[in-house]
């Protein structure tokens, strides 16, 4: 019932932070940091069924974002899009973990997601959990998700923007699907480099 | 000799090429005709990892003088086929089944490529793969029912429609 206010606040903020962060970079030539704080602790299970948690996102940068694998569209579009970012980024690219959140964790088990993973080809990393692993992801990170329709033919709806830590686990910015090439570049690469 | 390797070298280039030019013609379907109406650049994908769900891209133009509607989609190897728009509001994604059907404008075309309006796909059979062709009905409200099958590309391929779009 809230859902709608509070992504509506989380979206004006991530987008407040960004447009901060990107002027100060202009004004003074480096990145700073917006005092904002996403994240927090977590324990959820990577691709090869192994605990992840806080600590393990925190060593490098990091490009993260919410999907699932029964999403035929939206999701192989922003993965599609990130893999091919990160070529054209050449090494630097090494240095930006991008990893997929599954906000369907009832299909979405580590087998299915590293079946998932092979088809793109690229290192990443896809994470899923309990429902109350999620929430409590979900909650630290500022993701929103929903499931929309009923029966095994169910989809969800989840937040659409590509969300960018700094190695340490500082958020920096923002990804959507509406900005250049040109601009999505800039930011990855001031995330490899920072 | 010299000649010899040349012209070896020359075929060996054209069996290239043309290898390549069919590549790249295998990876739309179409065009399709009924009437005025112009199915193109058709291209199927699967959710990789084994979930069968799918979504077909295509582009369908309206060449009458008429409106018309696209009233339904079917498959016989799906189990739903529903032609669906992903949203994107506030910055969540959500699809969202279109039931009014679909507006073709007269002299239009309606694109539907990847992030906004396609055809989903649910339970799809095991037996369709990349490289297979997805049978696909289309039901118009004036020009009656259009039949065609539609190339599952690999995951990655280019996109036409939207090469298509910004030529």
């Amino acid at each position: 019932m809230f859902g709608r206010f509070w992504i509506h606040g989380v979206a004006a903020v991530l987008a407040l932070c960004a447009g901060v962060a990107i002027a100060l970079y202009l004004e003074t030539g480096r990145m700073e940091v917006p005092a904002f704080d996403i994240g927090g602790p977590f324990t959820m299970t990577d691709q090869n069924g192994r605990n992840i948690t806080k600590q393990d996102l925190d060593q490098t940068a990091v490009a993260l974002f919410a999907g699932f694998t029964h999403c035929p569209d939206v999701c192989p579009t922003t993965l599609l899009r990130l893999s091919n970012l990160l070529e054209q980024l050449g090494g630097d690219a090494e240095n930006i973990r991008v990893v997929l959140v599954s906000v369907d964790p009832e299909r979405d088990t580590p087998q299915v997601l590293k079946s998932y993973l092979a088809a793109f080809g690229g290192d990443f990393t896809a994470m899923t959990g309990t429902p109350e692993q999620l929430k409590t992801f979900a909650k630290a990170y500022r993701l929103f998700y929903e499931k929309s329709g009923n029966g095994s033919d169910y989809t969800m709806n989840h937040s659409a923007g590509v969300y960018l830590f700094g190695k340490g686990g500082a958020f920096q910015s923002t990804l959507d699907q509406h900005e250049t090439d040109d601009v999505a570049l800039r930011k990855l690469k001031m995330l490899a480099g920072a | 000799m010299g000649l010899a390797v040349l012209r070896a070298a020359a075929i060996t280039a054209f069996a290239v090429l043309a290898g390549t030019a069919n590549v790249l013609a295998a990876e739309t379907g179409g065009p399709w005709k009924l009437g005025d109406i112009v199915v193109e650049q058709a291209w199927a994908r699967l959710a990789p990892g084994g979930a069968r769900t799918g979504a077909v891209y295509l582009t369908v133009h309206n060449k009458s003088g008429q409106d018309d509607l696209l009233l339904a989609v079917d498959s016989p190897v799906a189990e739903s086929t529903a032609v669906h728009e992903t949203i994107v509001e506030n910055d969540v994604a959500r699809m969202e089944p279109l039931p009014a059907g679909v507006n073709l404008p007269s002299h239009g075309e309606v694109v539907m490529r990847p992030g906004g309006m396609h055809i989903m796909m649910t339970g799809v059979s095991s037996d369709i793969r990349v490289g297979s062709l997805m049978p696909v009905k289309m039901v118009f409200r004036d020009a009656g029912s259009l039949d065609f099958d539609v190339p599952v590309v690999p995951l990655g391929a280019s996109d036409p429609a939207e090469k298509h779009l910004k030529h």
